[in-house]
């Protein structure tokens, strides 16, 4: 008897600050170029990650978050062109999330993923429940939902 | 080439209980026994009924956000293991010194061995850099460290004048889940 297929999972690859994220495709709604003289720096973001607002040509503005600080903690150096950006988010809590560079979209068999175990974040937010073997690293898969959480630290 | 005496196919007689060293330990008396294992500047007396294994340590990956009790986690059989951070366990409060590379110097900061702890469904890993040998349950009855390692160790001893800490091992994890000052 043939052994039942292992269901793939796409991802879109992002890197911040060293490591290597994973978010699924299906929650991607678009990948749009930045550049930083056009990003607005309204008074009120007051978050760390929060650096600031890109408008889009139809006039919505969306919040840009920073990839590297929202996970490490810490900066990337400023990017001396345009970037790329990733919109992610339900309707009406959208933003953009900014990585050090996007990669390309890759498949995953579900069962070479390996569960996270939520102790190495002690009392923080378990942001991540898998991840995959990579070259040398793991690659994290975030779940876009988590994202507020994270943002907030409740 | 060696020739066989015909008695010497003769299954051998068990030696009766307490003259093999096969019998010197029973599963119950293991359980209870303290492995004592050099990681770092002190040693570790752990409970051999709260060890799932020891085996090489893997790479170590660092995870974004973790406490910084945690180096990361380690691969063993298909899971990942938090791996925990002795030096941070013991003062969480330290910082790392100045151009510390992180992703370069993890593997430099810990033993090449790893003993797995084992609380229900949850692991955790101590890289450590030698076995010391077994001891009894009741070898160690020293006072508690200053805090916050008196928070996960339940008592203290030496062994050739290097300090010994017997872990409470359940204490230990409450200890990784709790938020730090």
């Amino acid at each position: 008897m043939a052994a039942p297929a292992q269901s793939s999972h796409a991802f879109l690859l992002l890197e911040a600050a060293g490591f290597e994220f994973l978010i699924p495709v299906d929650q991607v709604h678009q990948i749009v170029e930045i550049e930083p003289a056009f990003l607005h720096m309204p008074k009120d973001l007051e978050d760390e990650e929060s650096i600031g607002e890109a408008t889009e040509p139809g006039g919505r503005r969306l919040e840009v978050v920073s990839l590297p600080i929202l996970l490490t903690g810490k900066p990337s150096p400023p990017a001396s062109g345009k970037s790329q950006a990733v919109e992610v988010g339900e309707e009406g809590k959208r933003v953009l999330l900014l990585p050090d560079r996007v990669g390309s979209i890759e498949e995953y068999l579900e069962g070479d993923g390996l569960s996270i175990p939520a102790l190495v974040w002690g009392a923080g937010i378990p942001w991540c429940a898998r991840a995959w073997p990579g070259v040398a690293a793991l690659r994290w898969q975030l779940d876009t939902a988590r994202l507020p959480s994270l943002r907030t630290g409740l | 080439m060696n020739s066989r005496h015909p008695s010497d196919s003769s299954k051998p007689s068990p030696a009766p209980p307490g003259t093999s060293p096969l019998w010197f330990l029973s599963t119950a008396e293991v359980k209870n026994q303290l492995i004592v294992v050099a990681a770092g500047t002190c040693q570790l007396a752990l409970p051999a009924g709260a060890v799932e294994g020891f085996e090489e340590r893997g790479l170590i990956y660092p995870v974004p956000r973790a406490t910084p009790l945690f180096l990361g986690v380690v691969a063993s059989k298909g899971r990942l293991i938090p791996l925990l951070s002795i030096d941070k366990a013991a003062s969480p409060w330290e910082k790392e010194p100045e151009g510390f590379d992180f992703a370069l110097d993890l593997g430099l900061q810990c033993g090449p061995s790893l003993a797995i702890l084992r609380r229900g469904e949850e692991l955790l890993g101590i890289a450590f850099e030698r076995f010391v040998g077994f001891h009894g349950p009741g070898e160690f009855t020293g006072p508690r460290p200053p805090a916050p390692a008196a928070k996960w160790v339940q008592a203290s001893g030496t062994i050739d004048e290097i300090p010994v800490w017997v872990v409470d091992t359940g204490a230990l994890f409450d200890y990784c889940k709790a938020r730090l000052p």
